[in-house]
């Protein structure tokens, strides 16, 4: 598809949507994907680090997301919006590397004491909020920060995380009932 | 006593920023993989080696069995490539040509009800395989979709070498 169509049909306008960008990326252009990067990345980084609930893991996980979204970019068909698209890339890589790490059993479950969030996104948020995310149990965090944070729907968020609709909304309760408790607020 | 007002879950999780600047560049290494590992490259040489075990057989096979007939299929059998959004690499492109014509060539020799079970099956896998790719459009990077897009990429050539291979046996025997 090329991008004066998607201009014409009013999808997106180059303002919200850098459609030349993505078109030339696409076509090999790595200047027009290291532009990409630039805009997107802290979308992508602050959903990695909210999921992995440590700085490193998601740091890596943010390269390898771009890295996926350079190899999967001709596939790419404007039917959402980039960043969107980005963050399913983000989702599937942040599950692929815990599925890896369990299975050669290289390290533990992060939900214990507090994590490493120091991030210049922080100041804006409460840290002791950050510091509760980040201790949920892992599957109520995923579900929390993709439907609380960012706005999922729980059958998007179901079929990202491969559970059952009723499974989302479960542990949605379960991860509101701890911050709850944790940060001592009103229901 | 504490005068703030009472904030809840909510209104706490509305404050935080949905971005977050990662605290270092990451673009030199995605930049590294990205150059270390080109876009699709990663398929090519499974596409060449696969082509050129079935052209090698495919060759011993006309050299050694040149049918007495010639091949009727290559004029009216579609292009492979037509459908399916694969490496546009002019190694692959003129590789995978040849592997199709080597097949169309051997399917033409083979009787009309087996012909038809082959074009049927090649049928399900491109519709399949056309299938995951709309998928993955949606679903980028699912590892479950990109499996499956990878495993009806390789049916299709596992069915190319199915017929070269098995018509050179026939041919052998005969």
């Amino acid at each position: 598809m090329g991008t004066g169509q998607i201009r014409h049909w009013g999808i997106v306008d180059e303002e919200s949507e850098p459609v030349s960008l993505i078109a030339a990326a696409a076509g090999g252009d790595v200047r027009a994907f290291e532009q990409l990067y630039a805009r997107f990345a802290p979308c992508v980084y602050g959903l990695c680090l909210r999921l992995t609930s440590q700085r490193e893991a998601a740091e890596d996980c943010t390269q390898d997301s771009f890295v996926a979204a350079w190899r999967a970019l001709h596939r790419f068909e404007y039917r959402s919006r980039f960043s969107s698209w980005l963050q399913r890339i983000a989702i599937h890589t942040v599950l692929a590397r815990r599925r890896g790490l369990r299975a050669w059993n290289e390290v533990a479950e992060p939900s214990t004491g507090l994590p490493d969030v120091a991030d210049p996104g922080a100041e804006a948020a409460p840290l002791d909020l950050e510091r509760a995310i980040a201790a949920l149990p892992e599957r109520a965090r995923h579900v929390l920060v993709l439907v609380g944070i960012y706005g999922f729907s729980h059958a998007e968020a179901a079929a990202t995380l491969g559970v059952a609709e009723g499974t989302c909304k479960a542990q949605l309760h379960r991860a509101r009932g701890l911050l709850v408790d944790a940060l001592g607020l009103e229901e | 006593m504490d005068k703030r007002p009472r904030r809840t879950l909510d209104d706490l999780l509305e404050t935080m920023p949905r971005d977050v600047a990662p605290p270092r560049a990451l673009w030199p290494g995605i930049a590294h993989q990205i150059a270390r590992a080109p876009r699709r490259s990663r398929r090519l040489p499974i596409a060449a080696s696969v082509a050129a075990a079935c052209l090698a057989g495919a060759l011993v096979w006309v050299v050694l069995h040149a049918p007495s007939t010639p091949p009727r299929g290559s004029t009216t059998a579609h292009s492979a490539s037509e459908s399916f959004n694969e490496p546009r690499d002019p190694a692959y492109v003129a590789a995978r040509a040849n592997l199709e014509r080597s097949f169309r060539e051997r399917l033409a020799t083979l009787d009309p009800r087996t012909r038809a079970t082959i074009e049927s099956d090649l049928a399900l896998i491109r519709r399949a395989h056309e299938d995951i790719r709309r998928a993955l459009a949606d679903e980028p990077a699912n590892p479950i979709l990109e499996h499956l897009f990878e495993s009806t990429w390789h049916d299709e050539f596992d069915l190319y070498d199915s017929v070269v291979r098995g018509t050179e046996l026939t041919t052998t025997r005969s």
